[in-house]
């Protein structure tokens, strides 16, 4: 394990000239027997100095989130290792950084309370704050706590070696709001300054942003050549002496790195050893913003310098994405077509790296990189074209050209092919980015042949890997596709996560716009579906549709539209509803089981007709025609546990069953069955097969007298039934003209003799209206018929 | 439909910082600056958004223009 690696497992060093602050260790003490402490400010306000120090006195476990711990396994493996079985307590420091999947394995840490976790973080993480907060599970310092107060800011600054008048010290804690970086940065101006008076006064006096200023002051009282190796330097996140004198062309680099952290110029050490060094994040995006606009020219060249050095210094993640931003003719392209397989896994800039392979046709290395962003792209032909030379190559470059181009055609088997030469036993093994991405490349192959099973293993481990190397696009072209298959299974709540894990990925880093994330929206909509949140479902349809059109993935629209329809069956646009399902009709045989699986995963439309579709679609129709023992012939087979029927279709069959056996009577045996298919729908949240239109209401009613273990859920949906009953979509079919004129002298005292009387018609024609005004109301009396009628406003 | 924001923060920026955000205008009042333009998406936004949080300024306000 490299050192760097090592520090995020102990508390950082400490920077030089740190005060106590006794009120601050008080309120963590105070704090320790809560589950969460959170300290969460902005950049530069002393989170990690102040839970360091504290840390070293209480001997807190210390772990600082890496990109790795994206994936919640890692993560929990880390805290596991971090922790003392003597010291139940843990700092977790750079939280903010947490998405997805690492944040939900923190959350149900948290939850678990076994050990009290004080998380620093740059804002509010998703961790249900609120909740915890009015339980008292919460403890919190924010930045308004973390402010020096007048006392700590004269000890800071006299700890800096500066001696400053009561009022001095008043006007700089004004003007910088007690902002750590902010004293600490003026702190460094006033050490080289002459006039100490005049700096404060003119500091105090200015309207200009604090950081911007400070950090102006702080260079321009730095002798030029520390000026130079400060500006040079900020190009890199992490800088040591070595790497230094590579971007100065000087040899002093260690040297001045251990003067200028001695100094205090926001530079902490990362190890021991002292060798490694990283800016403060707010110091040095101030440095490069100055760097950029004083010496444009020279940004450029010192990214191609890092990327060099880096390179040849075992770290290609990070050389690749210096050798991008140097660009054309910085001479970084043989050092890029060298990192292949980083290139691949990266999901660097897409335009960046096309444009990067077509100006050096003769590099196949660069088109492979090229080709797959093409793929993503949903430019097959573009991909395809710039395969071409790295096909005549040989070696891993031809096997891994010979993978996309197959995955470019959608042909499974020859993409198999490449794999399997790829990963055979007796070759030596593939560098691990190459792994991750043989791994991926097949599963994204098999999940657009339609092959569920296999896909989903394949992704699943393409994902770990993936995972291991931090490399978050391959994260997300396997959760995005994950999420899908989950969905499609019916595995709600599984779909949710990978879901939800793939959109925070993608959205901070614009990928959302990519196929998996499309799929990834289009999963997340199916859920809120099945879960009746129509408007979130709605909402997450439209973004999966954008991402799916920008993407050219044709299946993830494909899935999009029959999500549509069905959403728009449900808001009773019957006609755009058959229109979008007509229109990927010709489409659907095409595309293997997995499209199969997600229609059966949406269950049926609102519309359902008996004569086609699937036999849920055609018993739902039987039901709403009348005729249960039809409907009941349709689905007796799924509802007895079919093995190979979808669960979905068996939770619907088991719903309609239940209808069924209640209308002609039977029901201790529709609640029984009712009781299975609340069992098979409380798990996941399952809302949709119940309140999609199908005559419940009375059943449930009964279901709530008798001893079900469902008590609460039935309660839920007969509130939903009986709200959605208040507007008009709450009526299986419309009334004839004749039924609702019958409907019209219910309320009345009449007779249907009378009835009959009064609209002309004989009284055995007035009885089947009424048959069917109970049937399409779903109640069983003349008065129920007409509270019902009133409630959705009928007469 | 490109939609346009405009984005308060404390204080007068230096050209340096005001550099970092050159895909929009900027007005410079004595004691806040006024960035504006057309921002592509929810994704340019919070880029945006997440270059003043590393920039270390104050946000005042964030504004959809109509």
């Amino acid at each position: 394990m490299s050192s760097v690696l090592e520090r995020r497992l102990s508390a950082p060093l400490l920077p030089p000239a740190t005060i106590e602050r006794p009120r601050l260790h008080e309120a963590l003490d105070g704090f320790c027997e809560r589950p969460l402490t959170l300290v969460s400010a902005p950049a530069g306000c002393g989170k990690t100095v102040l839970l360091a120090s504290w840390s070293a006195i209480r001997g807190a476990a210390w772990l600082t989130v890496a990109p790795r711990h994206l994936d919640g396994a890692a993560l929990l493996a880390d805290i596991d290792a971090a922790l003392a079985p003597t010291a139940p307590m843990l700092v977790l420091d750079d939280v903010h950084l947490l998405r997805g999947d690492g944040l939900a394995a923190l959350r149900d840490l948290v939850a678990d309370g076994e050990i009290g976790v004080l998380a620093a973080a740059r804002f509010d993480p998703d961790l249900r704050l609120g909740r915890m907060r009015l339980a008292g599970r919460l403890g919190e310092i924010r930045a308004a706590d973390l402010a020096f107060t007048h006392d700590e800011a004269a000890g800071l600054l006299a700890a800096m070696g500066l001696a400053l008048r009561t009022d001095q010290v008043r006007r700089l804690v004004a003007r910088t709001e007690g902002w750590a970086a902010g004293l600490r940065l003026a702190g460094l101006s006033l050490a080289g300054e002459e006039d100490p008076e005049a700096f404060v006064a003119g500091f105090a006096g200015d309207d200009r942003a604090v950081a911007d200023y400070l950090t102006g002051e702080v260079l321009d009282t730095q002798p030029p050549s520390t000026r130079d190796f400060l500006l040079r330097t900020s190009v890199v996140e992490r800088i040591c002496g070595e790497l230094a004198d590579a971007l100065t062309g000087r040899r002093d680099g260690a040297l001045v790195l251990e003067r200028l952290a001695r100094d205090g110029m926001f530079l902490t050490p990362l190890d021991r050893a002292r060798r490694w060094y990283r800016y403060h994040g707010l110091f040095r995006e101030h440095l490069t913003a100055r760097l950029r606009l004083e010496r444009p020219a020279s940004e450029r060249g010192l990214h191609a310098r890092a990327g060099a050095w880096l390179a040849a210094n075992g770290r290609p993640g990070d050389a690749v994405a210096h050798s991008l931003a140097a660009g054309e003719g910085a001479g970084c392209d043989k050092l890029l077509a060298d990192q292949w397989p980083e290139l691949l896994t990266g999901g660097y800039d897409a335009d960046l790296v096309v444009t990067t392979s077509d100006r050096r046709r003769d590099e196949a290395r660069l088109a492979l990189a090229a080709a797959s962003a093409c793929i993503e792209r949903g430019d097959r032909i573009g991909a395809v074209a710039r395969l071409e030379p790295a096909l005549r190559h040989d070696g891993d470059v031809r096997s891994v050209a010979a993978l996309l181009h197959a995955r470019a055609n959608g042909d499974a088997a020859a993409a198999r092919r490449a794999c399997v030469r790829l990963l055979a036993p007796d070759r030596p093994p593939l560098p691990d980015a190459l792994r991750a991405v043989t791994h991926f490349e097949l599963g994204a192959t098999e999940f657009a042949d339609g092959l569920p099973e296999a896909a989903y293993e394949r992704l699943e481990g393409a994902r770990a890997l993936a995972a291991e190397l931090g490399a978050e696009w391959v994260m997300l072209g396997c959760s995005g596709r994950t999420a899908a298959l989950e969905a499609a299974a019916g595995r709600l709540s599984r779909a949710e996560t990978a879901a939800r894990s793939a959109i925070a990925t993608a959205e901070p880093r614009g990928w959302h716009r990519s196929a998996p994330a499309a799929w990834a929206y289009a999963a997340l909509a199916a859920v809120h579906w099945q879960r009746d949140e129509l408007p979130d479902a709605e909402r997450r349809c439209d973004a999966a549709a954008v991402a799916a059109h920008a993407s050219g993935d044709r299946q993830a629209l494909v899935a999009t539209r029959i999500l549509r329809a069905h959403l728009a069956g449900a808001g009773g646009d019957v006609e755009q509803s058959r229109g979008l399902l007509r229109a990927v009709d010709e489409d659907l045989p095409r595309s293997g089981a997995l499209l199969g699986r997600w229609v059966e995963a949406l269950g049926p439309t609102a519309w359902a007709a008996p004569g086609h579709g699937s036999p849920i679609a055609a018993a739902t129709a039987w039901i709403a025609r009348g005729d249960p023992l039809a409907a009941l012939r349709r689905v007796e087979r799924i509802a007895e546990g079919d093995q190979a029927a979808h669960p979905v279709s068996c939770l619907h069959a088991l719903v309609i069953t239940a209808v069924a056996r209640h209308s002609l009577g039977r029901a201790d045996e529709a609640s029984r069955v009712l009781e299975q298919a609340l069992a098979l729908a409380s798990g996941d949240g399952y809302r949709r097969p119940f309140l999609g239109g199908l005559p419940l209401h009375r059943l449930l009613e009964r279901q709530l007298d008798r001893p079900s273990a469902y008590g609460p859920l039935v309660a839920e949906l007969l509130e939903a039934l009986e709200k959605r009953a208040a507007g008009p979509a709450g009526l299986l079919e419309p009334l004839s003209e004749r039924e609702r004129a019958v409907l019209r002298l219910l309320p009345t005292l009449l007779s249907y003799t009378e009835i009959a009387g009064e609209l002309f018609v004989g009284v055995n024609t007035v009885k089947t209206h009424i048959k069917s005004i109970y049937r399409k109301l779903d109640v069983g009396s003349r008065r129920d018929a007409v509270v019902r009628a009133r409630a959705l406003r009928l007469i | 439909m490109v939609v346009k924001y405009e984005i308060r923060v404390r204080g007068r920026l230096s050209d340096a910082v005001l550099d970092r955000f050159d895909e929009l205008d900027a007005d410079i009042a004595t004691e806040e600056t006024v960035l504006q333009g057309p921002v592509g998406d929810q994704a340019a936004l919070h880029g945006i958004l997440d270059r003043v949080r590393a920039l270390g300024l104050e946000l005042l306000e964030v504004r959809r223009l109509p």
